[in-house]
């Protein structure tokens, strides 16, 4: 199997699991999202050969993700919003109950970036302390400490559906 | 934890497939971030080789021979090479001292006096680079009197004197142990 062969096999099968992630790490912004996604991919496809060789891909792309998302901000030319002359927003993404959607994508982009990344990749995509402070790279004490932070703040940002949160797992 | 759980998962979304079109995109894209990455590579070395032959030119130091170059100043072309121990002794004052200025004995060791007298430098059994303060230790030969005819290059001592990497090189070319 080429090179390309295995990259693409790889996308189909997580394409849409990167893609949902990036879209809480963005707050359901859709076109940052798949910005993030893009750029994750192509990164991946210049070291896909390091990455086929480890087998780590999964944990490769994840961390890409994760690092074009926070580093992002360091890019101080980037603007989020540019004016044009049609309006191009998405189709609102489908779900179970809007407006409950909308809440917690609000609440998230309240979040700091780090800690965004915390909670989406310890209850979203259910990885352990060790695996999300591999991602963050950082100390499993500050993955805890920014997840136990981000979860006061949801606390406080969506009352009734998280009155059983639990604090730190 | 189950409710955030279910809330996260219901606010990514639908899980969307990659079309073709998106994955041909991802592909060409990723090419051609390949291709730039290995033209900024080639640049990036171009570019290192290019600084380090100006330095090696312009940079005395850098140069073949650094190491042996006076630890501040640039020797002077013809002083740098080709000098015989008794040139030396005659410009520098080279001698073997086996005791202090008050007469009192001391372990042999090889002083410099500069043309002026202001500039001392002494080479013992421990000898001290005031530049780079490095320690060396060396046994000087019992002889008094250099080898006349042997050649060595030195450069012309800076104004912190001279390296002990030159000093070393004199004493055992002008005063051979043996």
């Amino acid at each position: 199997m080429s090179r390309d062969d295995e990259y693409a096999e790889y996308l189909r099968g997580h394409y849409g699991r990167m893609l949902r992630t990036a879209r809480l790490l963005t707050g359901g912004d859709v076109h940052w999202a798949e910005d993030l996604v893009q750029t994750a991919c192509t990164k991946l496809y210049v070291h896909w050969g390091k990455v086929r060789q480890g087998d780590g891909a999964a944990s490769y792309a994840d961390r890409i993700l994760i690092n074009v998302f926070i580093d992002e901000r360091r890019r101080f030319w980037r603007r989020r919003e540019t004016s044009t002359a049609e309006l191009m927003d998405a189709e609102p993404v489908s779900g179970p109950d809007h407006a409950d959607r909308l809440t917690v994508l609000d609440a998230l982009t309240r979040l700091p970036r780090r800690q965004r990344a915390a909670v989406v990749l310890r209850y979203f995509r259910d990885l352990d302390v060790a695996t999300v402070a591999l991602l963050m790279e950082c100390s499993e004490g500050t993955v805890k400490s920014q997840t136990a932070r981000a979860l006061d703040k949801l606390r406080d940002l969506i009352d009734d559906p998280l009155n059983n949160l639990e604090r730190v797992r | 934890m189950t409710d955030l759980k279910k809330l996260l998962d219901e606010a990514a979304g639908p899980e969307e497939s990659l079309t073709d079109e998106q994955l041909a995109g991802a592909i060409a894209r990723g090419r051609r971030s390949r291709r730039h990455r290995g033209a900024g590579l080639v640049t990036a070395a171009a570019m290192a080789v290019v600084v380090a032959g100006t330095a090696w030119t312009v940079w005395p130091s850098a140069g073949p021979g650094g190491a042996d170059a006076p630890v501040a100043g640039a020797p002077a072309a013809a002083e740098a090479a080709g000098t015989t121990c008794a040139q030396l002794a005659t410009k520098y004052s080279i001698v073997l001292r086996r005791a202090d200025s008050a007469g009192k004995p001391m372990t042999p060791h090889l002083a410099l006096s500069a043309a002026s007298g202001k500039e001392q430098q002494y080479l013992n059994h421990t000898s001290q680079d005031r530049a780079t303060w490095v320690f060396v230790t060396f046994t000087v030969a019992g002889s008094s009197r250099p080898a006349p005819d042997a050649v060595i290059n030195v450069p012309a001592p800076g104004p912190h004197g001279w390296t002990d990497k030159v000093w070393r090189s004199i004493a055992t070319t002008c005063y051979p142990v043996g």
